[in-house]
């Protein structure tokens, strides 16, 4: 589905991730964690194009991406950034519409079946009732649906999301994961992204890519690859961790940090 | 499928495009000499007495409808350029573009007058060399609002500092010169008219096709990337059409300023931010606000002649502070 080889991707000449590779299978979610500056956001953004890489390739249905153009790309993977920020007096609904965007030619209207579409795009993501509301006066959750809402819209098969729980309350935060696990078991989705918890990566995610200094540190399933010795390695945070309980594969509770010569 | 607010917003487009037609009428007989209505009809039936006649269409007719396309050309100007730059204070007059039309025309006026014709042209040209100094200048990894600011006014100083220079230089020819840097409808007739009007025709013509690329732009570089945009060309295209207009405004009658941060504000409480109602409205605004403020201009104090630019800014911002007071976002 999605094949990464070799990359290296930085700013401004100051390379930030180096020999990332990794190969995305249908219908999977994987998470990218790590620490601050370990430069998952940075590599998020290049798979989805939002960055170019300083070498490096990436496949989609093995096409090379940077070959194919941008509205090609847009039908077949979305890319949602942490922070958007729409006109404020713009509705719901309009900004779900602009993701058949890359479905139109530059003359064309809105038309029947694109309606179709965004209508499904609201409900799956739950917002009917308030899709004419304006953005200024939603909640960020409802906001981060909306986005998500206009991802849909675009009818991709790929959704990478960076961080879309950030800034948002336990509730909404679960409502948004549940909202990716639903999608993803529904439409058949393949999901990358980016999260900063580690219990709800290791919940919602087939595999993880523990990311450091720009470098894969571990890659597998979470349960697996989820060990004390990695956490100290990747955080200098000691955990316990619980396995098998509550229903949970893994639990990961957070104890103290290491001393720093440790 | 339109639910009711777009029609609403439809409407108000109508009504506001009538409103100008009105007003283009309705100031025909304002001036240093008021002219009746009777009289107005009696001129274009060809009954009229000469000096009526000679009035409306050798004076009145040619400033009119240079005041309408140029005030509209600068609002649309001002809104493409405010969502390109991504910052609402982004207008022909800060971001130096102005400056840089007005000096390329002077330096054309005073050097080469026998290439009149080509004035709004020399002008684009001027006006396109300030915007690449701004967004240069402003460029650090993807353009910043401030830098914007920033580098306009620098460039704006720059271009500013050499016109003064110009004029400095050429004393004996300094009227025109001073009549172009204050921006100023007055004494401009058919040759000015024909000169900008197909150009201006162009740029509005192609101000619609920017319509879909401003409104993916407003969303920020990451989503418009995400949707398929190639944010880099449609940003050079967009600014180019709204450099183009600015140019050949400028190169018509000199800087006025304001009108490109006023009207697609005030368009924007009115018909929202969705650029397929903010063009058309900003452009019947645009139209409606630079004819009211030259027919001002030139009745307050008659027989004197005020700068247009001074009335610009005198009934532009309050009332842009009052919409701005009620905050009243009703689209």
């Amino acid at each position: 589905m999605l094949k990464v080889n070799d990359f290296k991707v930085g700013y401004d000449g100051k390379m930030i991730v180096k020999d990332f590779n990794l190969h995305v299978k249908k219908g999977e979610i994987i998470t990218i964690i790590g620490p601050n500056g370990s430069g998952k956001s940075t590599v998020l953004k290049a798979i989805g194009r939002l960055l170019k890489p300083m070498s490096g390739t990436i496949y989609l249905d093995k096409q090379l991406l940077w070959k194919m153009n941008g509205k090609e790309i847009a039908k077949e993977m979305a890319c949602l950034s942490q922070h958007n920020i729409a006109p404020e007096d713009m509705t719901i609904r309009k900004i779900v519409s602009f993701g058949r965007n890359p479905h139109k030619a530059w003359f064309e209207g809105v038309s029947k079946k694109d309606e179709e579409i965004i209508d499904w795009a609201i409900e799956k993501t739950n917002l009917k009732s308030m899709q004419n509301k304006k953005m200024i006066h939603i909640s960020g959750g409802e906001s981060q649906r909306a986005w998500i809402a206009m991802a849909l819209a675009q009818q991709p098969k790929i959704l990478l999301l960076d961080e879309p729980t950030t800034y948002l309350d336990i509730n909404n935060q679960i409502e948004i994961l549940e909202l990716v696990k639903e999608l993803n078991e529904k439409l058949k989705l393949t999901v990358i992204m980016v999260l900063h918890d580690l219990n709800q990566a290791a919940k919602y995610s087939d595999e993880v890519i523990v990311l450091k200094n720009g470098e894969i540190k571990a890659l597998g399933k979470p349960e697996e690859i989820l060990n004390q010795n990695l956490i100290k390695e990747i955080y200098n945070v000691e955990m316990n961790i619980l396995k098998n309980q509550f229903g949970e594969k893994i639990i990961l509770i957070p104890k103290k940090i290491y001393a720093k010569d440790a | 499928m339109k639910n009711k607010k777009e029609k609403r917003k439809i409407w108000i487009i109508c009504f506001s495009l009538i409103f100008l037609g009105i007003l283009i009428v309705g100031t025909i007989g304002v001036g240093s000499i008021d002219i009746s209505v009777g009289e107005i009809i009696d001129t274009f039936l060809g009954k009229g007495d000469e000096i009526n006649d000679s009035i409306i269409m050798d004076m009145r007719l040619p400033r009119i409808l240079l005041a309408v396309f140029v005030g509209a050309s600068l609002s649309i100007s001002g809104a493409l350029l405010q969502s390109v730059m991504r910052n609402p204070l982004a207008d022909p007059g800060i971001t130096g573009v102005s400056s840089g039309g007005s000096l390329a025309a002077i330096l054309m006026m005073l050097y080469f007058p026998q290439f009149y014709r080509l004035l709004p042209l020399m002008s684009f040209l001027g006006a396109m060399l300030a915007c690449g100094l701004v967004f240069i200048l402003s460029w650090d990894n993807g353009i910043k609002p401030i830098r914007v600011i920033l580098s306009g006014v620098a460039i704006n100083a720059m271009f500013a500092g050499a016109t003064s220079l110009l004029a400095i230089m050429n004393s004996d020819k300094i009227q025109g010169v001073l009549l172009w840097i204050n921006g100023s409808i007055a004494y401009r007739g058919w040759r000015e008219v024909s000169y900008f009007l197909p150009y201006c025709i162009v740029g509005l013509i192609l101000a619609l096709f920017c319509i879909r690329g401003a409104n993916l732009l407003a969303l920020g570089d990451d989503v418009a990337t995400n949707l398929g945009m190639n944010v880099n060309r449609a940003r050079i295209c967009i600014s180019l059409v709204a450099v183009f207009l600015a140019g050949i405004s400028t190169s018509a009658v000199g800087i006025i300023g304001f009108i490109g941060i006023i009207v697609p504000h005030v368009c924007r409480l009115i018909v929202g931010s969705d650029y397929k109602y903010l063009i058309p409205m900003s452009t019947i605004l645009g139209g409606i606000i630079l004819l009211l403020a030259d027919t001002l201009a030139r009745y307050i104090a008659r027989p004197i002649e005020l700068p247009v630019g001074v009335m610009m800014a005198m009934i532009g911002c309050p009332f842009f502070l009052f919409l701005l007071r009620r905050r009243k976002y009703s689209a």
